[in-house]
């Protein structure tokens, strides 16, 4: 044969170190030569002629060598990648198998790695989100936003018109800015539809398009000379509003919508991402802001701006800082007798994401963060420990697998896929765990979490998730391989290598106690919150809010411009709503108790001095007859009627805290007062109501006087009560039931009068309580969580010890002690370490608890209540987790144990 | 021979080695001259090309190959149809046959009038 016919004999031997492609393809080409030269010679051929032949039927012998090598190899590859795939899926197929006949190993280890993992994520999202993530308009990181800190009146006021066309002009460092005050208004109807409707608004100058990067959908934006003309009444739609109120008309330019009664032009319809920084917007209106107006000491607005490429906020705000101080000179009637220098007036310039988020929350944040960062190392190093015991328990199946020939890689990949199989498990259920926690957390917090809406767990959550949980089972694999061949060594010789695992509980021990103390930290802070609660609801709110029904009511300002109106307004809705079956009071009052929106103001009485005075923070609302029946708040003297409101002879209310301040030691019913130090006439005090409260129950007693709606004739009251919150005594009906049934009656006395946000009286007084139940379901979440680790963790410890010293107990017990005795051992171990536990804790309690401080109401730090009851639960749970490890020993067969493995 | 040698399409080929492999598992040569005795002499392929049409087609998963003895004790690659073989083998087998009836239509057919 020829040689390059015949392949090389040693070419076989490869054979053994995998597949020999090129042999087989020479072989096969080699075998059909072979056959067909013996067929031609067999025709009568010679022998060269026969393989010429051959030959040149084959065709290019080097080429088709070529190609086959190619087609053969991807089949190899092919064939090699389906085999890896097959004994990948034989792998985790088994692991699940022998986890699932492992529940007291299984479960606790998923439940652990999944609250560590879904802590860690939830709040890295909230992070990543609210404090990282850049403000959604475009050049974020040049906004910022100015305002006028006030150091000495402890306040800061916002910015006055004049300084945005001063600034502008002078200050290198700003490239264009924007002022906006943001409120409400009732959108009353444009022709064709009348249903009111109270939409978010915001009067702004033209520059905030520019500096939020908001461009037209449709129409056009405000422009400098709307803010130049006084009376502009033109309006940009919000996309949001556009859509939902006129059905995304796209002929809605041009058309005219009543705003409060006054009539507006719609000139353009802003894009779908168009908002304040703060808040979202439904119209924006032009404030009237003209270059040639006069200055005035009035800064009220909010500003925007942006700076110039490259330009810091802090080097803006030094950039400032001199122009500040040239106002006086510029601006000499708004900032008369050096006020500029006097007051410490100045402008602040603070980055714009800062101004939305601010720093304490940013702040809170970042601790939350290192704080479950803190969880998930703890709940790792539980579950090693978990891995750690089991592994223990399959010593004797490693080995046997050793001696069958399990090469070292075989081994690692076995503690591999069981680790990576318990952390993706652990993954899929922390997903889910950071889905609803996140749902809750948005529906829930209170109302100064910024950003919110924009917090969502998607595909970067479930990303970050699996990439945490491949690294954390990669690690905890290699843990449990790295100490099973430890182990190997220890085990071959006689001694039980307990120096080791004397060291190894030690180590482990340790982690418990500092668990078990963050536990009784938590735990105690959660107890203090309960605690506060409790005396909280002991105090009475001053009103019956049970069965008392609410909602706002906006009147449009073009029509109700007098007091009478309002007035004679306000007795047809009582009327009419009184008639309705259940109902059977109704009233109204502009601000509810226990909202913490009352405002104040000063107020002054016909005493001389300083007596007279009381500029504190007194609420001054007006009211409607029949309020205080309504809530059934007792009134010592009378309220106005409406006869007597009709005819401007209603008296003020005043709450018994005012009258202490006003009166202290008299009667205060026949004194006079009068509100806001304007006006020339006074309201006589004609009752008193005893304790009622505005920021909270915690809070001093709010000292308000309740107004007539029509002040008496000389008397003034510099607004009307044209928004107010409607108050409906029906116990039999939720308000819910209610809200129709109103909305249809006020309708029908006009039309043109939104109502809106029905809750219960009740409601409002658990609002008030918001900040605390927030707190407080944190840190029973928290508390929860740790103690679960907690409990967790000293198992797998106790487990742990248990199991590595069998041969001693089994020995005790061959020696004649009893079960009983046995377990006594085991029990003590784990009380001491909870024990150890408890004493730092309560320490780390008595420390850090002080933290909660506005919070507690009337409950000490230190409280020994909550202290021991948090001590007995932890016992219990404690003794609990050992349950099991206790069981087992007592019941350890001194014959097996001794045996050994 | 009479007539010329016919050069064998590739797409035809792959339809004759899977008909010559559904009589049974056979080596590559065998397919050969199963080609070649079946059209009596009439085809001239490159026995290169029969070879790579039966590696691409071992491939596409149409057949199956093992290392065997051939009758003589040799050792040779032998060659098998699989489901999926057999599959293709009737589609191919089916459209073969409507070119070859058009192709004779069309060869019969006259022209129409002007």
């Amino acid at each position: 044969m020829h040689r390059d016919a015949r392949p090389a004999a040693w070419r076989r031997y490869l054979r053994f170190l995998g597949p020999d492609l090129e042999g087989d393809i020479d072989d096969e080409l080699s075998f059909h030569l072979a056959e067909r030269i013996e067929a031609l010679r067999s025709e009568g051929r010679s022998e060269p002629a026969a393989r010429a032949q051959a030959l040149a039927e084959f065709g290019d012998v080097r080429d088709v060598r070529a190609t086959l090598r190619t087609i053969d190899r991807r089949i190899e590859q092919r064939r090699s990648r389906a085999e890896w795939l097959a004994s990948m899926v034989a792998r985790i197929r088994h692991s699940l198998r022998v986890l699932v006949r492992q529940p007291s190993f299984t479960i606790p280890a998923v439940v652990t790695l999944s609250l560590g993992l879904a802590a860690a994520v939830a709040i890295y999202t909230l992070l990543d989100t609210i404090v990282l993530t850049p403000l959604p308009f475009p050049n974020a990181e040049r906004l910022v936003a100015l305002s006028s800190p006030m150091p000495k009146l402890n306040d800061t006021w916002g910015i006055a018109r004049h300084q945005l066309f001063y600034y502008k002009q002078n200050a290198r460092s700003i490239e264009e800015m924007g002022l906006y005050r943001a409120s409400e208004a009732t959108l009353t109807g444009d022709g064709t539809s009348t249903f009111a409707e109270r939409v978010a608004i915001a009067t702004v100058t033209s520059g905030i398009f520019d500096v939020l990067g908001i461009i037209p959908a449709l129409g056009r934006l405000l422009t400098p000379e709307d803010n130049r003309n006084r009376d502009a009444a033109v309006v940009v739609l919000g996309h949001d509003l556009w859509k939902r109120r006129f059905g995304g008309d796209r002929m809605i330019v041009g058309r005219t919508i009543d705003l409060e009664g006054f009539p507006h032009q719609v000139v353009g319809v802003a894009p779908v991402n168009a908002q304040l920084p703060d808040r979202r917007v439904d119209l924006w209106l032009p404030d009237w802001a003209d270059p040639a107006a006069a200055a005035q000491n009035n800064h009220v607005r909010q500003a925007v701006a942006r700076l110039r490429p490259g330009v810091s906020a802090a080097t803006a705000e030094a950039d400032l800082a001199p122009l500040v101080l040239r106002m006086e000179e510029v601006f000499p009637a708004a900032y008369p007798n050096h006020w500029i220098r006097n007051s410490g007036f100045r402008t602040a310039v603070v980055p714009l994401r800062d101004d939305v988020v601010g720093a304490t929350i940013a702040r809170a944040l970042w601790i939350l963060l290192a704080g479950v960062g803190l969880v998930l190392v703890v709940a790792l190093a539980n579950v090693s420990n978990l891995f750690l015991v089991r592994a223990d328990g399959r010593r004797r199946e490693v080995l046997v697998r050793s001696a069958l020939g399990a090469r070292r890689g075989d081994l690692l990949v076995l503690h591999l896929t069981d680790a990576l199989v318990v952390a993706l498990l652990a993954a899929t259920i922390a997903f889910a765990l950071v889905r609803s926690a996140l749902g809750v957390l948005a529906w829930f917090a209170p109302e100064g979490l910024p950003r919110l809406a924009e917090v969502h767990a998607g595909w970067a959550t479930g990303l970050q998730l699996l990439a945490l949980s491949l690294a954390i089972g990669l690690l905890l694999g290699l843990v449990t391989a790295g100490s099973a061949r430890g182990d190997h060594a220890a085990l071959r010789d006689a001694s039980r290598g307990l120096t080791l695992s004397r060291r190894q509980v030690a180590v482990r021990g340790t982690l418990v106690v500092a668990q078990v103390a963050l536990a009784v930290v938590l735990m105690a802070g959660a107890g203090l919150m309960v605690r506060s609660f409790q005396k909280l609801r002991g105090i009475s709110p001053g009103f019956a809010p049970d069965g008392v029904a609410t909602m706002d009511l906006a009147l449009p300002a073009a029509r109700f411009d007098a007091a009478t109106r309002v007035a004679t307004f306000y007795e047809q809705v009582s009327e009419q709503l009184r008639a309705i079956p259940g109902v059977t009071h109704v009233s109204m009052v502009e601000q509810l108790p226990l909202t913490g929106r009352s405002g104040c103001t000063g107020v002054v009485t016909n005493q001389p001095g300083a007596m007279g005075r009381a500029e504190q923070c007194v609420t001054t609302l007006q009211v409607a007859p029949g309020y205080f029946e309504a809530l059934q708040i007792p009134v010592r003297g009378s309220a106005p009627t409406w006869d007597q409101v009709h005819q401007a002879t209603g008296g003020a209310v005043v709450t018994r805290a005012l009258a202490e301040v006003l009166w202290p030691g008299e009667d205060p019913i026949g004194r006079t007062i009068r509100c806001c130090s304007v006006g020339e006439g006074w309201f006589h005090v004609g009752g008193v109501v005893d304790d009622l409260y505005d920021a909270g129950l915690d809070a001093p007693k709010m000292q308000a006087v309740f107004f007539p709606l029509v002040p008496p004739p000389g008397a003034d009251l510099q607004w009307l009560a044209r928004g107010v919150s409607l108050v409906v005594r029906a116990p039999s009906m939720t308000p819910a039931q209610l809200f129709p049934l109103v909305q249809r009656e006020v309708a029908r006395l006009d039309p043109q009068v939104p109502v809106t946000n029905p809750r219960g009286l009740d409601e409002v007084v658990a609002r008030s309580m918001a900040r605390r139940t927030f707190t407080l379901t944190l840190l029973a979440v928290a508390a929860t969580i740790a103690l679960l680790l907690s409990a967790i963790g000293l198992y797998a410890v106790v487990s742990y010890v248990v199991s590595h010293r069998i041969g001693e107990i089994g020995i005790r017990m061959a020696l004649g002690a009893r079960s009983s005795q046995v377990a006594r051992l085991v029990v003590q171990q784990a009380l001491t370490l909870t024990s150890l536990g408890l004493v730092l804790g309560v320490g780390g309690a008595l420390a850090t608890t002080r933290v909660l401080g506005a919070l507690l109401y009337e409950v000490q730090p230190g409280d020994p209540l909550v202290l021991s009851a948090v001590a007995v639960l932890l016992i219990a749970i404690a003794l609990a987790a050992s349950l099991a490890p206790t069981w087992r020993a007592a019941h350890v067969d001194p014959s097996t144990a001794l045996r050994g493995e | 021979m009479a007539q010329p040698e016919l050069d064998l399409l590739q797409g035809t080929l792959d339809v004759l080695v899977l008909r010559a492999l559904s009589w049974g598992p056979m080596h590559g040569y065998a397919v050969a001259r199963f080609i070649r005795d079946g059209s009596d002499g009439s085809f001239r392929i490159l026995d290169g090309a029969l070879y790579t049409s039966l590696h691409r087609m071992e491939e596409r998963g149409w057949v199956d190959a093992s290392w065997g003895n051939s009758d003589k004790g040799k050792r040779a690659k032998f060659y098998q149809l699989t489901t999926a073989g057999r599959k293709a083998l009737r589609a191919e087998a089916a459209s073969w046959d409507r070119y070859v009836i058009a192709v004779a239509k069309v060869m019969s057919a006259t022209p129409a009038p002007a």
